[in-house]
């Protein structure tokens, strides 16, 4: 696939790469929908089963700076306000930021591939 | 779950008071959210092991992150600050340079001071140290002194030397102190392969090391051992300095012997570099026992035939003694019991003494030990304010200048707080740039000290008789800097810090850049200007006191002529001439040094003219009735040219001729000054005196002279030929050249060499460097009070252009409109002009006020004039008036120019 053109003003999503473990676990939740924080939280504690628990500091410290660099927007409006607690705030990727969770996991797919021609990993069948 | 619910709310509780670490935008955006994050989390567990788990990550995660967000956040302003710096560079380049000459003069004043004033001596405990001194009524009532005696504020004497039988009976309280660490400082003539030079050096009891905590880094130190008097072999401790410049830091110079006077010494150890004697001010190189005196530095004894050591002779009062207090006995009862030792020794080593009954022992600080620098204490005190008010006007001038762009960010800062930043935030932030500018400044401020910090010494000290005033930038000197810049900060963000406070978002917004709160910030403008105006008149005031001073001096009548005149001192040692042959030595010297081209006329003196010190004499008139106490005068034994040699002219009577000699009668010749105080209406040619060497005639007057310093009166003076007094040892050749003096000194040094190859000529100088030498302190103050000056002089000059400029600017519409209403050119003119008057006279009416207060603490550095003195006064008040006009003109002029039609059409 040839590389999408990217705006001009809009920084190459590989300068973000690698992305911090946490980051990228939070880019990941939101690859399918929007969610409000505790929702990213438990569907990262569900993708590890258990094994990566954000705190809250570290969850918001993350959006803070996924907000600042603008990988990721707040909603204004809500997504189901039906079951939405009006207070929560929601977030969502934005296309920098897909992009860029793109690339990530494109790096750590290639990184796979090269496990398993070193024979660290079982090839593939 | 019942138990959890209970907890919940507390837990909660707890967690929000815990988010109080954040930084408060933090906070305000997420705390909420955070505190429902936990909430969920907490009611999902699934039991409470698992709730007290959620609860420690919560706080664990709020002690990691809160401080990593607030170094975010400074890190952001920062970035910020440095932006706008970089938007304004003049306004960032403006505020940092005169921040860095504020911050910059201080950190140097502040070095030197620290050595002149604070430093303690580098031995163990020096706060234990106390110098013991005595003090007596207005008589005298111990035998000359060698060392210093000096009047106390009470019109007593005091002194800090002893006789050395005195020395052993003090040693006798052991129980009152722990040590007494015996010492003389000394000149010796050090011959290292055959080199010889003069060193300063130190004689000390062999207690000395240990008892200061002293160590060596390479062989031992004097111990008690070494005390063992004349007979043992005499032993050396060098210094660091000393051993690194003449031994290159060889193990071998331990057990190396070197002539220290004639004396031949062993070398058995080298002392840590941070250690140069007991003395502030000069550094010792060689540490010798003190009890080698007679053999190392033999002195003239006139009691009886016989020369005495100064180790037992009651009559010289020399050592001085450092006592190490014992923590157990309080410094009263010390005092008390050596001060009875001291009154019971000298009655009874000196049966005639009298005036005891007010004769006192006396505990001095010792933490300095002998304190030579302590002279230059004040001159760092006025410096420091000097240096203050330097400061203070950068402060104030960078106050101004981010007034002035506080008011042309006004919409900025009204925008921000519009779009919700946080008055906090905007607080912070202003601080921060703040911070950055005066730590910039700071920076190079440091710098600037850095590199300015060994100007200053160099100027304060005496090129004849160096100083020994090396200051080291420390921890200490960089904890000052950092002080100063930081209150220099706090002090100049009140300005926009205010602002912010009282910034209004709507009539900001509505009013655009100009005119909000207009009226205050034009008096806050106007008070910054008048103070700076008032700043630098008390520095130019001071400028112009400390320069007319130094011109006064210069201008001074010396009664002799100072030009083309080589100086320099001989100092053959005793070991090696006994008095006689002294006295040949420099009769020969005299001899072949006139014989040189170019010299016309050599001389020899026991004291320079001016800046080489006192000599006193005891004096009393034959037939007159003795009086109590004896009448002192000075005294200089001098060579038969010498008052032709100096341009000293005879009055009345003769000079000394060749025909004064050791054999012919005693003959001397007086100045004016003794003259008009003991010969009123006498005719004192032929008149008898007495002083200590005996009887002797007057034979003529000479004119006065400055006689020690510039500043002083001529004090009555006899001078007799040096050939018909005691030998004194040192001396001082005087030659007068026809051509530059030191066009001479390649001769003059090969003729000395030919009569003693190990005599060194000492301080080699003309009379006119001796001159300005005595002058240092005077021509610093003028030099640098100038600079300072200067510079508060430019600094007003922006400030009232600065702001002249702003307020024409925002009232070019109200201007327009008077115009338009038949106001004339000139009107607007004066108009402007006038103001810029108001604020000069009102900062200078301000400043002549402090400076009238702030001059009595010079008072008595000044000469020939007063600190109110008027020309000064009018010339400062002029001259900062004609300044102040000068950065009007500029800003009245383009209101001149404002065109009615377009003024009123902007409007």
């Amino acid at each position: 696939m040839p590389p999408r053109r990217q705006s001009p003003d809009e920084p190459a999503p590989e300068s973000f790469l690698p992305l911090h473990r946490d980051t990228f676990h939070i880019l990941v939740s939101l690859g399918d929908r929007e969610r409000h924080g505790y929702s990213v939280m438990q569907d990262v504690a569900e993708r590890t089963n258990g094994a990566l628990r954000l705190s809250p500091s570290s969850l918001y410290a993350s959006i803070k700076r996924l907000l600042e660099q603008g990988l990721i927007e707040e909603l204004l409006e809500r997504p189901d306000p039906k079951h939405d607690d009006e207070r929560r705030r929601y977030y969502a990727l934005s296309r920098l930021g897909r992009r860029v969770a793109m690339a990530e996991a494109r790096r750590l797919e290639r990184l796979l591939a090269d496990a398993r021609a070193s024979g660290l990993l079982p090839k593939r069948s | 779950m019942i138990q959890g619910l209970k907890l919940r709310q507390p837990a909660l509780a707890a967690f929000r008071t815990l988010l109080r670490l954040y930084p408060v935008e933090f906070r305000d955006e997420y705390g909420r959210e955070m505190a429902m994050v936990l909430c969920d989390r907490y009611r999902d567990a699934a039991n409470s092991w698992e709730r007290i788990l959620i609860l420690m990550e919560a706080v664990f995660g709020v002690l990691f992150h809160a401080p990593k967000e607030h170094f975010r956040t400074i890190l952001r302003d920062l970035r910020y600050g440095f932006r706008l710096l970089r938007k304004d560079p003049s306004f960032a380049l403006t505020a940092i340079l005169s921040l860095a000459i504020g911050i910059g003069a201080n950190t140097a004043v502040f070095a030197i001071a620290k050595k002149v004033v604070f430093e303690a001596l580098p031995v163990k405990n020096p706060q234990q140290l106390r110098m013991l001194t005595w003090v007596s009524g207005h008589e005298q009532p111990v035998p000359p002194v060698w060392g210093d005696v000096y009047s106390t504020k009470e019109g007593g004497l005091a002194s800090t030397s002893f006789s050395y039988p005195v020395l052993e009976e003090l040693r006798k309280q052991k129980e009152v102190f722990r040590d007494l660490i015996a010492f003389k400082d000394v000149e010796m003539t050090a011959t290292v392969d055959g080199h010889p030079e003069l060193v300063s050096a130190e004689m000390v009891s062999g207690n000395a090391f240990s008892a200061l905590g002293v160590q060596t880094i390479l062989g031992r130190a004097l111990t008690p051992i070494d005390d063992g008097g004349p007979g043992a072999a005499p032993a050396a401790v060098i210094s660091e300095g000393y051993w690194a410049e003449k031994f290159n830091r060889t193990a071998s110079v331990l057990g190396k012997t070197i002539s220290l006077n004639g004396t031949p010494v062993t070398i058995v150890g080298v002392t840590g570099a941070q250690f140069t004697g007991l003395t502030m001010g000069s550094t010792a190189r060689v540490f010798v026992p003190l009890t080698q005196q007679p053999l190392l530095m033999p002195r003239a004894q006139t009691i009886g035939a016989n020369p005495r050591s100064l180790l037992d002779n009651p009559q010289s009062w020399w050592v001085l003694v450092l006592a190490r207090l014992r923590e157990n006995v309080p410094e009263a009862q010390t005092q008390a019991a050596l001060d009875v030792a001291l009154r019971r020794a000298t009655i009874a080593t000196l049966p005639d003494a009298k005036g005891l009954a007010e004769f006192h022992l006396r505990l001095q600080p010792g933490d300095r030990g002998l304190d030579y620098l302590r002279t230059f204490a004040k001159p760092s005190y006025v410096l420091f304010a000097l240096t203050g008010l330097v400061l203070l006007l950068a402060c104030v001038n960078v106050a101004n200048l981010l007034l002035a762009r506080a008011v042309s960010r006004q919409r900025e800062i009204s925008t921000r707080l519009a779009l919700g930043a946080g008055r906090a935030s905007m607080v912070r932030q202003v601080l921060m740039e703040s911070f950055l500018l005066s730590m910039t400044g700071g920076l190079a401020g440091v710098l600037l000290g850095y590199f300015g910090r060994n100007i200053i010494p160099r100027l304060l000290t005496n090129p004849g008789r160096p100083v020994n005033l090396s200051v080291d930038f420390d921890w200490r000197v960089l904890s000052f800097a950092v002080g100063a810049a930081l209150v220099t900060g706090a002090v100049f963000a009140v300005v926009p810090l205010r602002h912010v406070m009282q910034a209004d978002v709507i009539t900001a917004l509505k009013d655009g850049a100009h005119a909000t709160g207009g009226r205050a910030k034009a008096y806050l403008g106007k008070g910054l200007v008048v103070l700076q105006v008032a700043l630098s008149t008390i520095l130019l005031l001071g400028a112009g006191l400390f320069v007319r001073t130094l011109v006064n001096l210069s201008h001074t009548p010396l009664g002799f002529r100072a030009d083309h005149m080589l100086l320099f001192k001989l100092n053959p040692p005793r070991t090696r001439y006994t008095d006689a042959q002294m006295g040949e030595l420099y009769r020969q010297i005299e001899q072949a040094l006139a014989t040189i081209p170019g010299v016309q006329s050599v001389t020899l003196s026991n004291i320079a003219l001016i800046g080489d010190g006192h000599s006193g004499a005891s004096f009393h008139v034959s037939g007159r009735p003795v009086t109590k106490p004896e009448d002192r005068v000075q005294k200089n034994g001098v060579g038969e040219d010498f008052f032709q040699t100096m341009g000293i002219p005879v009055l009345q009577g003769r000079g000394f001729n060749v025909h004064d000699s050791p054999r012919s009668p005693k003959v001397a010749v007086v100045n004016r000054a003794l003259v008009r105080q003991y010969f009123r209406n006498e005719n004192p040619i032929g008149q008898m005196f007495e002083y200590e060497d005996g009887a002797v005639q007057i034979v003529g007057v000479v004119a006065d002279t400055r006689y020690a310093d510039l500043r002083s009166e001529t004090p009555p003076t006899f001078y007799v030929p040096y050939q018909q007094s005691s030998v004194s040892g040192r001396m001082m050749v005087e030659i007068r050249t026809a051509t530059e003096p030191f066009s001479v000194l390649s001769e003059v040094r090969k003729a000395v060499e030919s009569l003693d190859r190990d005599l060194p000529l000492i301080d080699v100088r003309t009379q006119e460097q001796q001159i300005k030498a005595t002058l240092s302190t005077e021509r610093i103050f003028a030099e640098l009070s100038s600079t300072f000056g200067l510079l508060a002089l430019t600094l007003a000059s922006i400030g009232v252009y600065g702001l002249m400029a702003y307020t024409v600017a925002q009232r070019t519409g109200e201007i327009g409109i008077r115009m338009a209403l038949g106001a004339r050119v000139e009107q607007v003119l004066a108009g402007v002009l006038r103001e810029a008057l108001w604020m000069a006279l009102a900062g200078v009416a301000l400043g002549m006020g402090a400076s009238f207060w702030l001059a009595r603490f010079i008072g008595t550095m000044l000469y020939g004039l007063k600190a109110t003195d008027p020309i000064t006064a009018v010339g400062t008040v002029a001259l900062l008036l004609g300044i102040a006009l000068l950065g009007g003109m500029g800003p009245a002029r383009r209101a001149s120019r404002v065109d009615p039609l377009s003024a009123l059409r902007h409007e």
